[in-house]
């Protein structure tokens, strides 16, 4: 018994071994790696050992750092919620839509999504551009005046969030319309039955059917959150005064501009911790419910 | 066995000889690795199917027809993805044997000491046929220079002078062969001509320069006789009446709505393209930056519409100033000599009289005296933009730390620009958090 069972392990393990080789190489060593880098002052001439003293330089002395870690929570606290919940209404909309209408919707929806994020946010920064820009052009038709997008702090952070939505919003949408259309249609036909109107119908039935999707959605959009780094370094390199700068992108300036490739690591190492504690508290959280 | 001995040892030192006279020939086969930040499409910027890398790829395959043993392999990276890509090649020592690149990342690199220094394998003679000062405008701390300029952007004003007719007031503009204008009579032309047209602006001035295009922004400080850095301290100078004076004329124009609007979070590289659509009246540019509209305006991408190149307006008196942005070629230090060798004989060619003027492909200006004058007959404007060559500032470029520290600066002027500090406030912060950078900075 206790052979085949080995037999059966084994055989699991030659299935999964060359995968785990793959995240052991491109994952689990570089990050070792990583960390291990983040102890030393690396520059393209030096590496010496410093300890910690990356870390508590970045959360004592580094305003920018600071500045940067909370704006990745505001875009994180803007987009989450934002994309989970229009991703989860407009899929509601498209799965009543015929067959054709609800492919042409789902592909419209995930053009950005493969389109590149270069491409994709250029385009959006002529959208903006406060001379030329077709954003401000209709708000002249409406007989407003126009905006200087990039150079408000708040509406440059607002230009980024929208740049970074509408990049982000397609998957979620092809996997909510999916997942939509496996939940049961005799659940809705006894709650209308019931008297539950389309709201109730909605809490009830649809919002806890979509919640394994919800908690992959929302994962998964968290962690392209607190990665944000595209647009921002497209559209305003983290300015105007630091007010759209993020952790990913001080992390890629200070690793190839200034070529710190130490701290950055530690500031790697960070966003890696941010990240995995907001993946295993979102498990929890939903294993609880 | 005496005899025997001897013979052995005549042998060996023939053969020694013989080994050592073959690596001073330099006859062994070699392969090196050429990275381009290519400039222009084609070998000489005319072919309509010319790509990037083209003339690169040309000057190899010319070089290992003059030496087969000598094989160069090109690749071609950009601005944008280059300085990472070459941060990682140099972290896995992956790093070329020849680099082409900007002033700016070529000075990181000096100061880092990766290049050969230009003296090992150039002659007095040889930097002789380049203009005078260009070596000096480029040593660094240690008096090395590290790299072969080859071409430049020389800083002017690109004006647009059929809307200035349009606006009746072309007369304005300045009229003497010198092409020069005082701060005043900058602001009245372009103002005069904006108020007298609808919807144009008179300069698409920017504060975000963290990704380049500093002077651009620090003309107008260094046409008022003030300056940014103190290149003989290797600090920041910011902090002076004169610079002042500057920053106050660059704030008028914003201040008094004729800057286009966006400047605080606009970059450099967005500023040029306002004027080639008409939506400003002048700009600030480099010489590429009026080759790329005579490009455009050939080929139908811009409309036709008469520009003229003025030198930067000046504070009352104040010489004419002009700023430069070189790019050249360098040699890695590498542990193979016949290498190093090779990629030095490689620059000299690049840089060789014989090859100046393939610069006219990017519109740039040469620092070599055999081509002082290759648009001469051709384009007065870039005629008039290389008669600028001898009024060049110090960039600051060859400061340890100027590159990273521009991203320092960048939220000041943006402060700056939205009125949220006061030039005062401007300056002395500037200079504080700067010249604390500068001091911690690490290479």
């Amino acid at each position: 018994m206790n052979r085949k069972r080995l037999k059966q392990d084994m055989i699991g393990i030659a299935y999964s071994l060359p995968s785990l080789i793959l995240i052991i190489c491109f994952m689990v060593i570089p990050i070792i790696m990583t960390f291990d880098m983040s102890l030393h002052n690396r520059t393209l001439k030096k590496d010496v050992f410093i300890g910690f003293d990356n870390y508590t330089r970045l959360f004592t002395k580094d305003i920018t750092y600071q500045k940067a870690l909370t704006n990745t929570f505001l875009y994180v606290l803007v987009l989450v919620p934002s994309i989970v919940f229009i991703s989860m209404y407009l899929s509601s909309v498209i799965v009543r839509k015929s067959q054709k209408a609800g492919a042409f919707y789902r592909g419209l929806f995930y053009i950005p999504t493969i389109a590149s994020g270069v491409t994709v946010s250029i385009i959006w920064s002529w959208v903006f551009n406060p001379v030329t820009g077709i954003a401000n052009y209709i708000i002249s038709v409406f007989g407003g005046k126009g905006l200087e997008w990039f150079s408000g702090r708040s509406t440059a952070f607002m230009c980024v969030c929208i740049v970074s939505f509408f990049c982000s919003i397609g998957q979620p949408v092809v996997l909510y319309t999916a997942a939509l259309n496996g939940i049961d249609r005799g659940y809705y036909e006894a709650a209308e039955i019931d008297g539950a109107g389309p709201f109730k119908q909605f809490i009830h039935i649809t919002v806890p059917g979509l919640r394994p999707t919800t908690l992959y959605i929302t994962i998964i959009t968290a962690v392209n959150a607190f990665q944000i780094f595209i647009p921002i370094q497209l559209l305003t390199s983290g300015g105007p005064v630091n007010s759209t700068i993020s952790m990913m992108f001080m992390l890629y300036k200070t690793a190839f501009t200034d070529f710190k490739f130490g701290y950055a690591a530690a500031m790697g190492v960070i966003l890696l911790i941010l990240i995995s504690i907001f993946s295993v508290v979102q498990f929890i959280l939903q294993r609880k419910e | 066995m005496r005899k025997l001995i001897a013979l052995l040892l005549a042998v060996v030192m023939v053969l020694s000889l013989a080994v050592t006279c073959a690596a001073e020939e330099h006859t062994s086969d070699v392969e090196l690795t050429f990275w381009a930040v290519s400039k222009w499409n084609g070998i000489y910027g005319t072919e309509a199917d010319g790509q990037t890398g083209d003339w690169e790829r040309y000057m190899a395959e010319k070089f290992h027809e003059m030496y087969p043993n000598v094989t160069i392999n090109v690749e071609v990276y950009d601005t944008k993805n280059g300085p990472a890509v070459m941060a990682s090649a140099i972290a896995a020592e992956t790093y070329p044997d020849i680099v082409h690149d900007a002033n700016t990342r070529l000075m990181q690199y000096s100061n880092n000491g990766f290049l050969v220094p230009v003296t090992e394998y150039m002659t007095e003679e040889e930097t002789a046929t380049f203009a005078a000062g260009t070596f000096d405008s480029i040593r660094i701390a240690d008096g090395n220079a590290y790299f072969v300029p080859y071409g430049t952007n020389v800083m002017a004003i690109m004006v647009n002078k059929t809307l200035f007719e349009q606006a009746g007031c072309a007369d304005l503009l300045p009229q003497g062969e010198d092409r020069t204008w005082s701060f005043d009579e900058y602001y009245t032309a372009v103002s005069t001509a904006c108020a007298n047209l609808e919807g144009v602006y008179a300069a698409p001035l920017f504060a975000d320069i963290s990704s380049g295009g500093d002077m651009y922004t620090w003309c107008w400080i260094y046409a008022a006789g003030g300056k940014m850095f103190d290149e003989t301290t290797n600090r920041m100078g910011v902090n002076c009446e004169e610079t002042k004076t500057g920053l106050a004329f660059w704030k008028k124009i914003i201040d008094n709505g004729l800057a286009a609007p966006g400047g605080a979070a606009l970059k450099a590289g967005d500023a040029a393209p306002l004027f080639y659509q008409q939506q400003v009246i002048s700009c600030p540019c480099a010489t590429v930056h009026y080759s790329r509209l005579v490009a455009g305006q050939a080929n139908g991408t811009y409309a036709d519409f008469d520009c003229e190149v003025y030198a930067v307006p000046h504070a009352e008196g104040v010489s004419t100033i002009s700023c430069a942005d070189p790019h050249g070629f360098a040699v890695w230090k590498g542990t193979d000599a016949e290498k190093v060798y090779w990629a030095e004989q490689f620059v000299k060619f690049l840089a060789s009289d014989e090859n100046a003027a393939f610069i006219k492909a990017a519109g740039e200006v040469s620092y070599k005296i055999c081509a002082q004058n290759l648009y001469e007959g051709q384009d007065d404007n870039l005629v008039y933009m290389s008669t600028l060559m001898d009024k060049l500032v110090p960039s600051g470029s060859s400061i340890p730390g100027y590159t990273s520290c521009r991203f320092e600066v960048t939220p000041y002027y943006q402060q700056l620009y939205l009125g949220e500090i006061d030039i005062d406030t401007f300056c002395e912060n500037v200079e504080e958090v700067c010249n604390d950078y500068l001091e911690n900075y690490e290479p």
